[in-house]
Formats: structure tokens, sequence, C-alpha cells
């Protein structure tokens, strides 16, 4: 229940305060949304386990868009950032995938 | 995807059988697939549990709470931040189209007034020479007509050039630039300039294409996908009026390399050409003439007429600069 109503707090406060992302830093959102979205469905999965850890939830969450965000810049400098980001999306959306098979078998026992 | 449904697959390490596992190649995506969960939660279950507390540090924490909010803030600002550029451009782009539109109305409105003002200076100076210098008038007659420094009007012929059908020079998108096969049935400035140095060579008196009348420094040209005639953009189908006599004029058309070269349009590439006799043709005056020479002629009964001798107009040097238009 804490965590759904801290979601909802932080989407109305993005939506009501709106604050305009630095044109720079636009790159790497679409990076870091998939790397949280990665972190919230193995936090996910690790309740439905019984194994949650909040700690460990933040560290991944963090790791995970740091991480991702310093592909897509490494990326850039490069000059294969697309690619880099294609990479990043692909193993991120692979977990995420496996991650939401694992929480469908666990509440619908399908 | 082997496992059963109760049994979770973190729970049964991959067994470490002696010898090479058949898929040791691709550990990487074995493990990418089969342990999607962050390892660090059950090293910090197990410790948890080692010392004596329950697994899971259950999800209403304080931490949690925090990250909740920055996942769904970080949510959020994705969404609004990569939404917004596309209805940005689209603005960008109406805005784009209006300025386009009314700098047009505006170039319409003042060639038009130059026009106007051009006649005034052709009356002025029809005025200043006076009767008694009727060489000097029929000169000047013939010079303006040659040069297109003023509007005829009488027979001749329309040639009408158009993309063959099905290329319409834009492909699905509108896009010209993403067009692959632009390059067969579409009209080229080339294509226009053989045609009408054709005509001229086939005793045309004068020729505007698609209202817009050639003189001697006129231009045909490319700029993109757009023709440029006097640095004007024109639009197909490509209408090139020509004053002379019709009959002639076609027979000698069809005779000449520009003729033949249209027929090799219409043979090779489809390109729609279409020659008709026309009663009646107006062409309009050039707008884009200037006085670049122009010299004090000899006078021989004291009159203070000054005029040019090889311009393409000539005018009273003194007037003439209203006739300069920036294109």
């Amino acid at each position: 229940m804490i965590p759904l109503l801290g979601l909802i707090g932080g989407v109305l406060v993005g939506l009501l305060w709106g604050p305009d992302v630095p044109v720079a830093l636009q790159p790497y959102l679409p990076i870091a949304v998939i790397a949280a979205l990665d972190a919230v469905f193995g936090a996910v999965r690790a309740v439905l386990d019984g194994i949650f850890n909040d700690k460990v939830f933040v560290v991944s969450f963090l790791a995970n868009v740091v991480v991702a965000a310093f592909i897509v810049f490494l990326g850039d400098q490069l000059g294969v950032g697309s690619q880099l980001s294609t990479g990043v999306v692909v193993v991120l959306g692979v977990r995420i995938f496996s991650n939401v098979a694992s929480i469908r078998r666990h509440l619908f026992k399908a | 995807m082997t496992t059963g449904p109760t049994s979770h697959r973190d729970e049964t390490p991959p067994v470490t059988t002696p010898g090479r596992r058949p898929d040791e190649s691709m550990t990487l995506l074995t493990s990418m697939m089969e342990r999607p969960l962050d390892p660090g939660y059950a090293a910090a279950a197990a410790e948890r549990e080692a010392a004596g507390l329950p697994p899971s540090t259950g999800t209403s924490t304080p931490t949690v709470l925090v990250a909740a909010v920055v996942i769904g803030l970080l949510l959020t600002l994705g969404a609004v931040a990569l939404r917004t550029p596309s209805s940005s451009a689209i603005k960008a782009k109406a805005n784009l189209v209006s300025q386009i539109e009314t700098r047009r109305s505006a170039v319409e409105k003042q060639s038009t007034q130059l026009r106007a003002m051009q006649s005034e200076v052709d009356k002025l100076q029809a005025l200043a020479l006076g009767q008694d210098e009727t060489s000097l008038q029929t000169r000047l007659a013939a010079l303006t007509l040659a040069s297109g420094a003023e509007p005829v009007r009488g027979p001749g012929i329309k040639v009408v050039l158009d993309n063959a059908p099905g290329s319409d020079g834009t492909s699905a998108d509108g896009n010209p630039r993403t067009d692959a096969q632009k390059d067969d049935g579409t009209v080229f400035s080339k294509d226009l300039q053989v045609v009408v140095n054709g005509l001229w060579e086939a005793g045309a008196e004068a020729i505007s294409v698609n209202g817009q009348r050639l003189t001697s420094t006129s231009a045909i040209r490319f700029a993109g996908e757009a023709i440029l005639v006097n640095y004007r953009p024109l639009a197909r189908p490509y209408t090139i009026s020509v004053l002379g006599d019709p009959e002639d004029l076609q027979v000698e058309f069809a005779g000449n390399d520009g003729g033949a070269y249209a027929r090799a349009l219409k043979d090779n590439y489809g390109i729609r050409v279409s020659i008709d006799a026309a009663d009646s043709l107006t062409l309009p005056a050039a707008t884009s003439l200037t006085v670049r020479e122009a010299t004090v002629p000899k006078p021989k009964s004291g009159a203070p007429a000054a005029t040019s001798t090889s311009t393409p107009t000539s005018s009273t040097s003194s007037t003439s600069s209203t006739s300069e238009s920036s294109p």
C-alpha cells in the first residue's frame, strides 16, 4: 500500500510541479525509465518471493538508472549511442519480461 | 521455461555437472533469462535469516516510500518531457507555414505594385520624351518589347509539361526528399531549359513560364526539388506561354532539338507534354529588371532626355531605380 501511495504521490508531484528536464538530460530519460521499471518489477517479484529488502531495492534502482545513463552517455561520446541504447533496452526488457512472467505465475498460478 | 509452476528458478541453482554444459557458450543469455532477479535479494534475505530476522523487510518502510515517490516522479517526467517536443514541433511547423504564406502574399502584393509603378514610369518616360523624339521612342518600344519590360498580348502557343502520372514528386509521407524513385517521371529544370531554348529557336517573340516572364537575364534552375524561374519557385504543371505565329511556332518547334527533346521526355519517361495553339495570350511584364548601364545620348535638338542604350530596360535613369526588385 505504502509503495503504491508513494508512486501516485510521485506522479502527482511530477504532473503538478512539472519541472522542465534540461535538454542535455533528455536522451537519458527513456533509458532511466526502463531501468526504473526493471527495478520495480524485480522488487515486486522479490515481495512475492518473500525476500524483499528495501536497501537492495533502492540500491538496485539507483545503480540501474546510473549505469544505464552512463552507458548511453558513453555511447554518445563514442558515436554509437543508439546502438548501446538498444542494447540496454534489450537486456532490461528481457529482465522485465522474465520477472513479469514469474510474477504472473505467482499471482495466477499459470 | 522448463520450470514448473511451484518451483522458483532461484531456489534451484543451475546444476553444475562435471564437464561442459551444452549451452556453456551462452552463459550470459542463460543467466539473463533464468535469473532475472537481482541476486542481492537472495543474499540479503539469507543474511537476515542468519541474524534471526524474517527474510523480508516488508514494503512499508520509509526507504521504499521515498524510492516509490522518486520512481513515480521519474515516470511522469519521462512521459511529459518526451511527449512535448512533438507538439512543439507541430507548432513550429504551423508557424513556418503561416510565415511562408504571409511572405508569399507580401511578394505578390509588391509585384503588383511594382508592375503598376513600371507602367507609370513608362507613361512618364513617354511624356518626357515628347513627340519630337520619335526615333528614340520607336527604339525604346522595340527594346522594351525585347527585354520583357512590359506585358504583351497576342496569338501564340501553350506548352504544358507535367510529371508522369503516378510520380507526384512526393512519397507517401509527403516528403519529396524521401522518395526513392522520383527521378524518372519528374520534370527537371534542365527539361524546361531545353524546351524553352527550343521555343526561342522556333521563333518565339516572348515566353513566360507559369506567369514568370523570361528575359535575357532570366535563369531556370533547380533549388532542392523545386524549379525556380526568376528566383521564384514554380508549382507543376509548368505552363510555357509563347507569343508568336502559332502555326510557324509549332512547325519549327517540332523540327528542332527542343521539340525532339520534348518528344523524348514523353516517350521515354511518360512526362505529359501538350502543345496547343492559343488565339490570345497575355504575358506579364518581367519584375526583376534593373538598369545596368545607361548613357546620355548626344542631344540632337537640345532635349534633356537621357535614355539607356544597351540595357534590358530602357528608361530614364532617374526613375529607373524604382523598377528594381529584389527577389
